[in-house]
């Protein structure tokens, strides 16, 4: 359905924003792009939907290539963007039968698919009100609704539930997955429960470039199966001076705070390979500066650790 | 009798300018058209415009320079010779949304992800803003409706033909001041960036009548004549159509429109 192949963008003389990224995904696949803020998601979507053109290398939709057949592509294609930008001065209704119409959906067939799209995402109660007085979570869904209206085969959707209050973005999900059944979805986040909540195959992106492109089970279950992440709590007088002094201890590559349980008890969770000695290490470090070990835990990576891992490491070197 | 053709004259002209570029366009153009028109009328800048525009023109026409009622002749002269300026500040106050809008807001990105062509949309806006332009312009016509009741006979070749100079011309200034507004994120910028624009290709047409040009700058002047878009426009206030005059701003109108969508291409490779 989706081909890439060695996708390059650059704007103007910067470091390029996507460096060589090749993937395919097929026929009713629901994939999730995954990457800190800047790593070139929102690029590889504004290509795939031909509001830019690649700088190198050719993306292929259903046999047609975005730079030659643009106005095929776009049929095919529902996008929101990022923002969910829209004309705030219209109402609902008048912005879903617009969209309707500038899409090449049969006018006969506008009323009924407008009522199909205001059921599926449940707008009935703001369906008079003007866009511009609508809350965030009723835009996005105005944004869903017109993106779908013309029943395209794929949906790319930049950041769907950025910006929503938790009750809405159980909804949004609802609806996605309502959606899945029949149609190709990508969509782009940095929140990982997201991708574990909807996706089933996750492309990792860092810096322009894939890091990782699997499903989750085959991520986290073999090739990261190594991956262990280690819950414990120290009973000590001071944050600031706990956190320095724990982050010295040898065999993890990564140890972060977590919260705090108690007065004077802190929770760190620190990531570590299987056969590291960080156990026997911070065990006595903790013995030679007085510290209460109260809890230790180990369990296996999650989808969040393993893309700590393949992300978010580079980050913090460069701090 | 008379006054039913009057009251089709009247009424079913405009309405018939408004309906049919959303009866017989491509799906893109009358989409657009219709969006473009629906939005200067939810959000006043429409009324705005066209209130301005009688009550500033008419207010220039009758009582600026003495006014209409110190001429000997019945004509409508006076008032297209303001007209280039009226358009000056007028047209860019309509236009300068066009392309900065959106961009603003980022409801470009949704245009051109939509399986339409941009000059389908371009096309659109451009006929949104022209229908303003010939409301506004229509009802100015009850000056010489007026005067042929009371007062007595109008050239109405004359009238006829300063009509098509204004619609021609307000052509122009919409594609211009649309190219200009492709080139900025904000309103006033683009507003500013126009009304400079436009005021200087209208005002260097008079260079040459205010002040002497020597000898080896002959080139010069004509240069600024015959770009000007004002000097075009005088033949046709004067009630003369020439083909060079219709050329020069079909062309114009056709270079800019051009121009405004190269520049709306560049997003795709920068």
């Amino acid at each position: 359905m989706i081909s890439v192949k060695d996708l390059v963008k650059s704007y103007d003389n910067y470091e390029p924003a996507v460096k060589g990224v090749s993937f395919e995904i097929g026929k009713g696949e629901i994939v999730g792009l995954l990457g800190p803020n800047g790593a070139g998601k929102s690029t590889i979507m504004k290509m795939l939907t031909c509001y830019m053109n690649p700088t190198a290398g050719q993306i292929i939709i259903d046999g047609k290539n975005t730079m030659d057949e643009p106005l095929e592509v776009k049929k095919l294609i529902g996008y929101l963007p990022e923002s969910s930008p829209q004309y705030e001065d219209m109402t609902v209704f008048d912005y879903l039968n617009w969209t309707a119409e500038i899409r090449g959906v049969d006018p006969a067939g506008i009323p009924a698919k407008v009522d199909e799209m205001i059921s599926l995402t449940s707008l009935e109660r703001v369906v008079a009100k003007k866009i511009g007085q609508l809350s965030k979570g009723y835009r996005k869904r105005v944004g869903l609704a017109s993106v779908m209206i013309h029943d395209p085969k794929i949906l790319i959707l930049d950041e769907p539930t950025s910006g929503l209050d938790p009750n809405q973005i159980m909804t949004f999900r609802r609806i996605l997955r309502r959606l899945s059944e029949k149609k190709t979805i990508i969509l782009s986040t940095h929140v990982l429960s997201e991708i574990e909540a909807i996706c089933e195959r996750v492309i990792i992106i860092n810096r322009g470039r894939i890091v990782a492109d699997d499903t989750i089970a085959n991520l986290v279950g073999q090739k990261y199966a190594d991956e262990q992440c280690i819950d414990f709590a120290v009973e000590a007088k001071d944050l600031a001076e706990t956190e320095r002094e724990i982050a010295k201890v040898q065999g993890a590559w990564k140890v972060e705070f977590e919260k705090k349980a108690a007065k004077n008890v802190f929770c760190f969770k620190a990531l570590v390979t299987k056969g590291s000695d960080y156990e026997t290490n911070l065990k006595e470090f903790c013995q030679n500066k007085g510290w209460n070990l109260n809890s230790f835990e180990i369990h296996n990576a999650n989808l969040e650790e393993v893309f700590l891992k393949l992300a978010g490491e580079e980050e913090g070197v460069d701090k | 009798m008379s006054t039913f053709i009057n009251i089709i004259v009247l009424f079913g002209v405009p309405a018939l300018l408004i309906l049919l570029p959303s009866v017989w366009l491509p799906v893109g153009v009358r989409a657009e058209y219709k969006k473009e028109l629906s939005g200067y009328f939810n959000s006043l800048i429409a009324y705005i415009f066209l209130i301005l525009f009688v009550v500033v023109s008419n207010l220039m026409f009758f009582y600026l320079l003495n006014g209409l009622f110190r001429e000997e002749s019945a004509s409508m002269r006076r008032f297209f010779a303001m007209l280039p300026y009226v358009f000056v500040v007028f047209i860019p106050g309509l236009t300068m949304g066009a392309w900065a809008k959106e961009k603003n807001i980022g409801t470009i990105e949704l245009l051109f992800t939509f399986p339409v062509s941009p000059w389908e949309i371009m096309l659109g806006k451009f006929f949104a803003a022209l229908t303003l332009v010939i409301t506004a312009l229509y009802s100015t016509l009850f000056v010489p409706v007026l005067t042929q009741i009371f007062m007595g006979n109008f050239d109405w070749g004359q009238i006829v033909t300063q009509y098509i100079g204004s619609i021609l011309l307000a052509c122009c200034y919409i594609a211009i001041t649309f190219l200009l507004s492709s080139l900025t994120m904000e309103l006033i910028n683009a507003f500013l960036l126009s009304a400079i624009t436009l005021l200087a290709l209208t005002l260097i047409g008079y260079l040459p009548s205010i002040m002497q040009f020597p000898v080896w700058l002959e080139w010069l002047r004509k240069v600024f004549v015959w770009t000007s878009l004002s000097t075009h426009f005088g033949n046709f206030s004067k009630g003369v159509i020439d083909s060079r005059d219709i050329l020069y701003y079909v062309g114009v109108t056709a270079i800019f429109a051009y121009l405004n969508l190269r520049s709306l291409d560049s997003r795709k490779w920068r």
